[in-house]
């Protein structure tokens, strides 16, 4: 029998209930308290399970991935570093070239589907021509000169609305892109349709795969993904009477220097993507869109028509 | 600050140690973190992600965990307090858990989502019950996993002040549970 204090005897009951023991078990352990341990036991055992889940696996994976890749990139850049270590999550790089490439890839309209988990949107905007949103993905150079092309496939893009706390979630019908075909101010849609008027707040892109031709010896190579899950936080709305175009710019980056230490890193870039909004004249857009991109994979020069300003 | 501390150094420790330290600590305690965090915020996905965020916050900082001297557990869930402050800050401005707006996961059984709704809202009252010190007591200890003394690092109290407060704070959730003893009389109620 142990004589600890009713605090005490709680506190190390807590414990054992951690490490995965029974109740019973410990309040036998503590017969002359037991009978005001128990209740105690039970209303903690019942308001931690009430609150209980697991991570998914997917996010848990994202995060781990985010986390291997700050921890590379701290590594191959300690040399020359001369900000925080994270300092590329958070802002522009500032050791790669500041050039600036808008892809845009103009599309052919999809759905709206709903999303697979409890968080979001249970439904479904119409596609169309004329819709109050669209989205375009556009390339913050970096190192994509080093590439012939650099070919990234993504399956999914999501919005998160403010409001709801909700994800809505829209698959592209334009499902790959070669970032090298898109420089410059250019941008390129890759969908436009109605979703629900309000705020939305942050976004992200599922990216599959990302691989690169290398110009200097015709090599294939593997680009990093911090994430498959690509997101920036960028509040925008949309609302009825206008067109919210959202670009999300994401890059190349390479890390490392000398023979086989280098590699090539694709993440967002934060002040070069949002939203911009302009009168419903879909029309206008469109007319200008037709008039220099024939096709949806087609490049187009930058008239600063997409692409929002930095932040 | 993201320099790895003078202090540090001079303890023969390195960076890439303390690196090596923090990627161990990730399979355990990302979890509990994103528990810890959907105790404050009630958003699965906004958990996980803070979770996560808390680990590259870590890396970012190890320099000023080398000069606060705690166990690295307990440092993670001082970062973990402080984005779920920002994070609440910025979303809502209120400080308890908006109940409306806490998911649960899809099950088959449409009676047994109600019957969790209705629970996760009662316990989320009670929960609003508690002092804020009391929220973090409990946030901790039940869903973070900590030992009182981790907590007591956590929030700079003695073990002995978590434990009374530990107390204090199940005492208040049994009430507004209303647990009673098993097959007794509690009168309390």
């Amino acid at each position: 029998m142990m004589t600890d204090s009713l605090e005490q005897a709680l506190d190390r009951c807590l414990d054992r209930i951690n490490a995965g023991e029974a109740v019973e078990a410990c309040l036998a352990d503590y017969p002359r308290l037991a009978a005001e341990l128990d209740p105690l036991l039970r209303a903690a055992l019942q308001t931690r399970e009430t609150y209980s889940f697991t991570p998914s696996a997917e996010a848990k994976q994202s995060a781990r991935q985010r986390f291997a890749a700050a921890r590379e990139q701290i590594r191959v850049s300690a040399p020359v570093r001369r900000r925080g270590p994270l300092a590329f999550l958070a802002r522009p790089l500032v050791w790669g070239p500041a050039l600036a490439v808008i892809v845009a890839l103009l599309v052919t309209f999809l759905g709206v589907q709903p999303a697979l988990g409890p968080g979001t949107l249970p439904i479904v905007p119409v596609a169309s021509a004329s819709g109050n949103f669209a989205f375009l993905i556009s390339d913050d150079v970096n190192a994509i000169a080093d590439f012939v092309s650099v070919n990234a496939t993504f399956s999914r893009i999501g919005l998160l609305d403010s409001a709801s706390g909700k994800w809505l979630e829209i698959n592209p019908e334009v499902t790959s892109v070669d970032l090298t075909r898109v420089q410059g101010n250019a941008t390129e849609q890759v969908w436009r349709g109605d979703v629900p008027t309000g705020e939305y707040r942050r976004v992200f892109v599922y990216i599959d795969t990302v691989s690169g031709v290398l110009k200097a010896d015709g090599r294939t190579v593997s680009i990093k993904l911090p994430s498959n899950k690509l997101h920036i936080d960028a509040p925008f709305a949309v609302a009825d009477d206008t067109v919210t175009s959202f670009t999300f710019d994401i890059t190349v980056v390479k890390a490392g220097s000398g023979r086989g230490n280098v590699q090539y890193i694709l993440k967002p870039v934060v002040n070069e993507s949002g939203a911009r909004q302009s009168p419903t004249s879909a029309q206008n857009d469109r007319t200008a869109d037709d008039r220099t991109r024939p096709t949806p994979h087609s490049t187009v020069p930058a008239t600063g028509g997409s692409k929002p300003p930095k932040k | 600050m993201s320099t790895f501390s003078a202090a540090a150094r001079d303890k023969g420790v390195t960076r890439q140690e303390h690196e090596a330290r923090l990627a161990g600590l990730y399979e355990e305690y990302y979890d509990r973190i994103a528990r810890y965090a959907y105790v404050h915020i009630g958003d699965r996905p906004d958990a996980e992600d803070l979770a996560g965020d808390v680990f590259l916050k870590a890396l970012q900082s190890l320099g000023s965990y080398e000069d606060r001297g705690v166990p690295m557990q307990a440092w993670l869930f001082r970062i973990a307090h402080n984005m779920v402050v920002d994070y609440l800050r910025k979303k809502t401005k209120v400080k308890s858990v908006p109940i409306d707006t806490v998911t649960l996961p899809a099950a088959d059984d449409p009676a047994k989502v109600a019957e969790q709704s209705l629970e996760m809202a009662r316990v989320s009252r009670a929960m609003q019950q508690l002092t804020p010190d009391q929220r973090q007591v409990v946030g901790l200890r039940f869903f973070g996993g900590l030992s009182s003394k981790e907590v007591g690092e956590v929030l700079r109290k003695s073990d002995g002040a978590v434990r009374e407060m530990q107390r204090a704070s199940i005492e208040k959730l049994r009430r507004l549970l209303d647990v009673r003893l098993r097959g007794g009389n509690d009168d309390d109620d």
